[in-house]
Parts: C-alpha cells; sequence; structure tokens
C-alpha cells in the first residue's frame, strides 16, 4: 500500500451476458478496485465501452487485459465484436493490451492443481480475501452461471498477466 | 466518475472489508454516506480525527492509506525547511545548530523515501 503515488494499474474486465466485471490492479495480491456492472438495455457493447472508458479515464491503467477467444471459443459474436472495440479503444487511448485465451489462463492456475473456473475462482479467493465472501456457489449442470463468477474470471485474466510477465512472457 | 486518479485507499479497505458506505460513516460518526464517497473521490481531506478513526478501524496508517496527500504535504514542508535552513545556515549559535539538525533529518528522511519511490 506505500508508495502508491507511482503505482502502475493494470485493468482486467471479462464481459458477460450480464454486463462485465473488472479488477483493477496495483498489484497481483492487491486489486486496488473492482466490480461488476449489469447491463440490460439494448446496445451492450457501447455501453459496456462506455463504462471502460470511464474506468481507463478514472485510474488511467498502464494496461488493459481482457480474454483472447480462441477457435474452440464458445462467446457469442456480441462478445467477441466487443473484444474487436476494446482493441481499438485501446489503441486510440495509447493502453498496452495483453489478450489471454482460456487455456492460457488455465495453464498459470494449473500449478496449483486449479483446472475448472470454480477452482480457479477459490485459488483467487484464498490468494485475495477481499474476493471471498463473493465466491459464487459450486455450479451444479442445472444452474446457469453466477453473475459473481465474471469477477472471479476477470481477476484470473490479471493475475495470469501478472505471472506471464514473471515468466518474461508479457 | 469525474474525478481522476482517487489516490487513497479508503474504498479499496471499505470493499476489502465488505463494509457499505452507510456503515463506514456511522462507524466514523458521519451523518450520512456522502462525507465517505467524498473522501473516497479525493473531493474531501479527511480530518485528523477521521484519518486516525479509519487507522483505528483498518490498521493502515494515514501515510499509507493518504499517499498523495502525504507526499503533497511533505513537498510543502520541505520547501519551507528549506526556507528555514538557509535562514539560519550562518549562525554559529548551538539553537540554530539544532534547529539545522531536525532539518537535516527530516530532509533525509524526505530523499529515503522519494528514493524508496523511485523518484
Amino acid at each position: 500500500m506505500n508508495d502508491a503515488i507511482d503505482r502502475q494499474f493494470v485493468l482486467a474486465v471479462y464481459p458477460s451476458s450480464h454486463g462485465f466485471a473488472f479488477v483493477l490492479f496495483e498489484r497481483p495480491d492487491a486489486p486496488f478496485d473492482w466490480g461488476m456492472k449489469q447491463i440490460r438495455k439494448r446496445n451492450k457493447n457501447a455501453q459496456t465501452l462506455e463504462w471502460i472508458k470511464k474506468l481507463v479515464d478514472r485510474y488511467e491503467p498502464e494496461v488493459l487485459v481482457f480474454e483472447a477467444p480462441s477457435a474452440k471459443s464458445k462467446r457469442t459474436d456480441r462478445i467477441v465484436r466487443l473484444y474487436r472495440m476494446l482493441t481499438h479503444f485501446a489503441i486510440i487511448e495509447q493502453l498496452s493490451v495483453s489478450r489471454y485465451t482460456r487455456a492460457e489462463v488455465r495453464s498459470c492456475f494449473a500449478t496449483v492443481g486449479a483446472s475448472t473456473k470454480y477452482e480457479i475462482a477459490r485459488v483467487i479467493a484464498n490468494q485475495i480475501p477481499a474476493f471471498m465472501h463473493r465466491l459464487p456457489p459450486v455450479r451444479k449442470i442445472w444452474m446457469s452461471e453466477d453473475p459473481r463468477q465474471s469477477l472471479f474470471d476477470a481477476a484470473a485474466l490479471g493475475i495470469a498477466h501478472y505471472a506471464r510477465k514473471d515468466q518474461g512472457l508479457v | 466518475m469525474n474525478n481522476k486518479k482517487p489516490l487513497n485507499y479508503v474504498r479499496t479497505l471499505r470493499r476489502r472489508w465488505a463494509l457499505t458506505q452507510k456503515e463506514l460513516a456511522d462507524l466514523l460518526g458521519f451523518e450520512n454516506r456522502a462525507c465517505i464517497s467524498r473522501i473516497e473521490q479525493d473531493k474531501r481531506i479527511p480530518s485528523l480525527e477521521s484519518a486516525l478513526a479509519l487507522e483505528v478501524l483498518f490498521g493502515v496508517a494515514p501515510r499509507a492509506m493518504f499517499p498523495r496527500v502525504y507526499a503533497e504535504t511533505e513537498e510543502e514542508v520541505m520547501r519551507m525547511a528549506l526556507h528555514l535552513y538557509e535562514a539560519t545556515f550562518h549562525s554559529s549559535s548551538l539553537q540554530q545548530q539544532r534547529k539545522r539538525q531536525a532539518l537535516d533529518l527530516a530532509l533525509k528522511r524526505a530523499t529515503k523515501s522519494s528514493e524508496a519511490k523511485g523518484v
């Protein structure tokens, strides 16, 4: 928490059908801000981009981290379009962009034995106590995904970014 | 989200401990949550009592919780200290030497914290 004047923020975002989640990291184990924004109106992508722009204006992060949908990805066309919009936005704002596929994120957590979304979320909750009370329950096969999961997905992207940076891959 | 770079940790700490603005306002003795919101957005500098109350609550010193305010205060004090140092520089009385020692120590502490920040 000391010497925060010169800090460098990493903003990880994870869009979902409900809206989007974000985690603003100061260090891998120290998020500065986080949240979920529900977007229910039409033109979700424009609204999401507007909110992300507000976050960028407010916190001036160094890096914007989001998912790189792989060929096997089941992300909707809308979200794939949103990722393209985010890339353009980052270029305009002169932000560094780091994109990771789900497989890359999983590989970062494989060392601690976490492979499913829930296992990864549990590891994150243990690493970041502030998220512990937001951990969603284990998802049963008949349940739709808990909206809180997107917060952990965003956090996983941010942590994966730091892990790959430590490995010299970024 | 009008304010840029809210350089304090009140919001982070409050949310880390799952407190609402209303609850924190009650704990600090404020009438409503707007005061907390203003502190979180750097629109208001808390009083000494409030800063100490936040330290009691979260165990984080005001210096670490409000790094920008600390940095600005340090800069201003160092600027004034330099004036005083220059004013007493040619005097060799014990009293003035003692003052210069205090200013020297303050300057060293300030330099050390600047170096730690990489400034």
